[in-house]
C-alpha cells in the first residue's frame, strides 16, 4: 500500500475501513442488520439520507461512540481504528475554558504528546485564525469557531477524518469557504462525511453513499468514476444534483 | 479590558452596598426616634458605632480570631468537599456509601453537634473550624459532583476519540475536560459555603469557646454590655458580607465560561 502520511518522521498507511455484517438496534428500534460496506484509503466519502435513517449513529459507531451489537468495524488489515480517527460535528464543541491555540491542540494534551508547530502555523495561517489564537471561544464568531474546530481536526496525525455535517449551521458564504479548505486539508487522508447538502457531498467526495430504508440500507452508491463524470461539466454537476434529490424524495 | 470591567464592577457593588447601608442607619435611626425603644433593648446607631471606635483592639482581637475560623474552614471544607466529590465521581461504591452518610450529615441539625464537638475537640479554634467544615463540606461536594457528573456529552465524547484509550486517559479526561467542565457548579457551592462559614464559626462560639466575636457576643450580653454586643454583630456582619463577596468577585474572575 502506498505510504504518504506522516506522523512524528514515521510514515504510515493511509486507511481504509471495512464495515463487516453489523446489526444496531436503539431501544427497540433496530437501524442497521447485517450491514456492510467498505471505505477505501485516501476516499472522501459522503453520507446521504433522510433524517432518522441513521447516518450519524453510523459515523458513531465507526468512531467507538456506539458499539455495534454484531458484526465488526476494522481497517483492511483488520486492526481495530480507534487510535486512527478525527472528529469533527456541526457544532464546534470548543471548551470554553480554553484559548483558541488550546482547542487546537486539545487531541496532544489529552494524548500528552508534543505537537508540530510547523502544522500549527500552518492551519492557523490557511484558516485565518492568527489574531484570535489568544481569544476565548465566547469571544469569536461561530465561523472562526468553526474554523478552529477544523484546525483542531487536522492538525491530529490520524490517517481518518469523520465530519457529521460539519458546516449546516454555518452561512453560505463561510460554508464554500470552508469545503474549499477541507478539501485542500483532506488530501492523503480518508473521509467520511455526513450531510444533509447535497452540493457540499459533490463538492468533497470520491464516492456517495444513499442510505434508505429501515432497517437502513445501502440504496444507491455514485462511485468516483460517476462522480468525475457528471463534474466535467458544470451544467452537469446539476444533473447529479438532481438525480440524488430524486433518489432521496422517492 | 477585564481588569477595567472587574473594577467598575467591585465599584458598582461598593456604591450600591454603601446606599443600602445608610438606608439601613438611616431606617434604624427613624425606628428609635419614633417608637422610643430603651437603649438596652435597641441603642441607637450612633451610640453603637461610638462603642466600635472605643473597643476598637478588643473587637479586632476577636475579629482575628472568628475571621481565622471562618477562613480555616472554607479551605478545609472546600479540600474535603473535592476530595468527597471526586471519590464519589470515580469509585462507584462511594456512591453507595458516602452519598447516604453526605445526606445523614445534613439532616442532623448543627446546633445539635456543636456540644459534641466542643466536647471532643476543646474550647479552642478546632471545634470552630470543624463546625464551619461540617456545614461547608455538603454544598461544595453535592455542587462540583452535579458539575462532574453533568459534563457535556458530546466533550467527553471527542475526547475519548482524541485520546489514547489507555489507562491514562481517564485520568487526562477528567483533568482537561470534567474538572474545568464542572468549576462553574463548584463555584456555586463555594458561593453557598461562603455565606454559611461564618454561621459555622459563631454557632462553635456560642456553645463553648474564650474567644471571637461570638463569645463576645455572649459576654457582652451577659454583662448587659448592650453597645458592644451590637458593636460585636456589626462586625460580624460585615466580616461575612467582605468574605462572600470577595469570594464571589475571585470566582468571576477565575471561572468566566
Amino acid at each position: 500500500m502506498e505510504k504518504v502520511y506522516k506522523k512524528n518522521n514515521e510514515y504510515i498507511s493511509p486507511l481504509g475501513i471495512s464495515i463487516d455484517k453489523i446489526d444496531f438496534k436503539y431501544d427497540d428500534n433496530i437501524l442497521f442488520r447485517d450491514f456492510s460496506v467498505k471505505f477505501p484509503p485516501k476516499n472522501n466519502t459522503s453520507i446521504l439520507g433522510n433524517n432518522g435513517i441513521g447516518k450519524s449513529t453510523l459515523i458513531k459507531l465507526i468512531s467507538g461512540i456506539k458499539e455495534p451489537n454484531l458484526g465488526s468495524i476494522v481497517d483492511y488489515n483488520n486492526n481495530s481504528i480507534h487510535n486512527s480517527i478525527t472528529y469533527m460535528d456541526q457544532f464546534d464543541q470548543l471548551l470554553p475554558w480554553l484559548k483558541i491555540k488550546n482547542n487546537i491542540t486539545l487531541g496532544f494534551k489529552l494524548r500528552q504528546e508534543n505537537y508540530s508547530s510547523e502544522k500549527f502555523s500552518y492551519l492557523t495561517n490557511i484558516l485565518g485564525l492568527n489574531e484570535f489564537l489568544n481569544s476565548f471561544p465566547n469571544q469569536v464568531s461561530g465561523g472562526t469557531k468553526q474554523r478552529t474546530a477544523l484546525a483542531r481536526t487536522f492538525i491530529e496525525d490520524r490517517p481518518l477524518v469523520i465530519m457529521d455535517e460539519p458546516f449546516s449551521s454555518l452561512d453560505t458564504n463561510t460554508k464554500n469557504k470552508l469545503i474549499k479548505l477541507t478539501k485542500h486539508l483532506v488530501k492523503d487522508k480518508t473521509l467520511i462525511l455526513v450531510t444533509h447538502d447535497i452540493m457540499e457531498a459533490i463538492e468533497l467526495s470520491d464516492q456517495i453513499l444513499i442510505l434508505k430504508g429501515s432497517p437502513a440500507k445501502i440504496f444507491k452508491i455514485f462511485s468516483s468514476e460517476e462522480i468525475l463524470y457528471y463534474k466535467k461539466k458544470d451544467k452537469m454537476i446539476i444533473d447529479l444534483y438532481n438525480k440524488i434529490l430524486s433518489i432521496l424524495d422517492l | 479590558m477585564i481588569n477595567k470591567i472587574s473594577k467598575n464592577k467591585i465599584f458598582n457593588l461598593l456604591v450600591s452596598f454603601l446606599i443600602i447601608f445608610c438606608t439601613l442607619i438611616f431606617i434604624w435611626q427613624i425606628v428609635i426616634i419614633f417608637t422610643g425603644v430603651p437603649k438596652y433593648i435597641l441603642p441607637a446607631p450612633l451610640e453603637v458605632f461610638l462603642e466600635m471606635k472605643s473597643k476598637y483592639q478588643i473587637l479586632f482581637y476577636h475579629f482575628k480570631i472568628t475571621l481565622l475560623e471562618i477562613i480555616l474552614g472554607i479551605i478545609l471544607g472546600t479540600l474535603l468537599g473535592i476530595i468527597g466529590a471526586l471519590t464519589i465521581f470515580l469509585f462507584k461504591p462511594a456512591r453507595i456509601w458516602l452519598l447516604p452518610l453526605l445526606v445523614a450529615s445534613q439532616a442532623i441539625p448543627v446546633f445539635a453537634i456543636a456540644p459534641l464537638l466542643v466536647l471532643w475537640l476543646g474550647y479552642g479554634i478546632s471545634s470552630k473550624v470543624a463546625m464551619a467544615i461540617l456545614i461547608i463540606f455538603f454544598p461544595i461536594t453535592a455542587n462540583f459532583l452535579d458539575g462532574l457528573k453533568n459534563t457535556r456529552k458530546d466533550w467527553i465524547q471527542l475526547a475519548n476519540i482524541m485520546s489514547n484509550k489507555t489507562q491514562l486517559s481517564k485520568y487526562l479526561i477528567l483533568r482537561h475536560i470534567h474538572i474545568p467542565a464542572a468549576l462553574p457548579s463548584f463555584g456555586s457551592g463555594l458561593r453557598v459555603a461562603a455565606a454559611v462559614a461564618p454561621i459555622g464559626a459563631i454557632v462553635g462560639e456560642w456553645v463553648g469557646s474564650g474567644s471571637g466575636l461570638g463569645y463576645l457576643m455572649l459576654q457582652s450580653n451577659a454583662k448587659f454590655q448592650i453597645n458592644l454586643m451590637f458593636a460585636s454583630l456589626i462586625v460580624i456582619i460585615f466580616t461575612s458580607l467582605i468574605i462572600y463577596f470577595s469570594i464571589d468577585q475571585i470566582i468571576k474572575i477565575l471561572i468566566r465560561w
